[in-house]
């Protein structure tokens, strides 16, 4: 129980973008696989780069 | 590859070069006649010198060693191709780290206009070359160096190793418009083996083939080139004293740069992933690490050229 609250707390991070980065993220919103929201898409890529660093 | 007709055959005696138009589609023979001597090599768009030959541009292409295969690209304000490399025996090992040799190398020696005179060197001698085509000193760029057997050590250390040219061997450079090509007998010393040999210098027509290969690297590379017409500032200055224009603002690309913050959500396991990580990559803040995980996965997921950043989490 104390393990799944732990797993449910959440952390906002900020993170800044310039206006060339945003490029990218569009490129990803159109593929589609990541999500919509910018937000969305960073959690996600984060969550595969993890996935492809610790394997 | 079929070559046109040969018209050019010129002998370059030790330690001499030439300063030759080779025109669009024509191919440049520079071809050892006993082995073993460095040839330095530069190169100008001949309806505009101030396109030449960059060393750094290259190198970013294709690394510190151009070989067979590879193009030779002009300054980074036009960014074009100007020669395809159509052949290179492997024992021409080339440079795009050393630069030049100067006189000043050889001060301590004694080399000096006071005392024994200057050494010969491959700055001198490409100005004495480009001279014939009312080029100064100044106009001198980093070579292309064919034929120099130099390495590098860990800590960015240069060093020379025995010249490996064997006599016949020859580099084939096809260019991709006109140039003045100027390719000279390297004064150094020790990578010539210590003694300084003749080079040949052969100029072949364009063929039908040498054509069709121009165009097609045309066709690949064109759209990225940039000419005159570009430019906000056109004129070459022919005062040598530099005056600021008062009135001048400078126009930087996507400046100022907009930047904005997103807000992105967590969990548990990702936040604990990302401090990990954070330590790895010395970044200094969680938004910091963030944005490089990004960007390092779209490098390694994406990008079609990856970076050629060494900044790597595994």
């Amino acid at each position: 129980m104390e393990q799944k609250r732990k797993e449910e707390k959440k952390h906002l991070v900020e993170v800044e973008f310039n206006q060339q980065q945003d490029v990218y993220l569009e490129r990803l919103r159109k593929e589609g696989r990541y999500g919509s929201a910018d937000a969305e898409i960073i959690q996600n890529v984060f969550q595969e780069f993890l996935n492809q660093t610790q394997t | 590859m079929e070559y046109g007709p040969q018209r050019e055959d010129i002998m370059l005696k030790p330690v001499s070069g030439k300063a030759l138009p080779v025109y669009k589609g024509e191919v440049l023979r520079i071809i050892q006649v006993e082995g073993e001597q460095c040839v330095d090599f530069n190169a100008f768009n001949l309806h505009d010198y101030k396109e030449y030959m960059s060393t750094s541009n290259t190198r970013r292409a294709h690394g510190f060693r151009v070989k067979q295969g590879d193009l030779i690209w002009s300054v980074q304000s036009r960014d074009r191709p100007m020669f395809c490399i159509l052949e290179m025996a492997d024992t021409c090992v080339t440079d795009l780290l050393g630069g030049r040799c100067k006189a000043s190398r050889h001060y301590p020696e004694g080399f000096t206009p006071e005392e024994y005179g200057i050494h010969t060197n491959c700055q001198d001698t490409i100005a004495a070359c480009i001279g014939e085509h009312g080029l100064t000193p100044d106009d001198v760029h980093d070579s292309c160096n064919m034929w120099m057997n130099t390495q590098w050590d860990s800590n960015g250390r240069t060093s020379t190793l025995r010249n490996t040219g064997r006599k016949g061997d020859y580099v084939d450079l096809l260019a991709l418009f006109d140039t003045l090509s100027v390719p000279v007998i390297c004064g150094g010393a020790d990578s010539n083996n210590f003694f300084y040999k003749p080079i040949q210098i052969k100029v072949f027509k364009a063929s039908a083939e040498t054509e069709a290969r121009v165009e097609s690297l045309e066709q690949r590379h064109g759209p990225r080139q940039r000419t005159l017409e570009h430019f906000r500032v056109k004129e070459i200055k022919a005062a040598r004293e530099l005056h600021r224009d008062p009135n001048y603002v400078p126009e930087f690309v996507n400046f100022p740069m907009k930047t904005r913050r997103i807000a992105v959500q967590l969990s548990e396991t990702q936040y604990s992933g990302l401090q990990a990580m954070k330590k790895l990559l010395a970044a200094k803040d969680d938004g910091e690490c963030l944005r490089t995980a990004f960007f390092l996965w779209y490098d390694r997921n994406r990008r079609k050229a990856p970076l050629r950043s060494t900044l790597r989490l595994i």
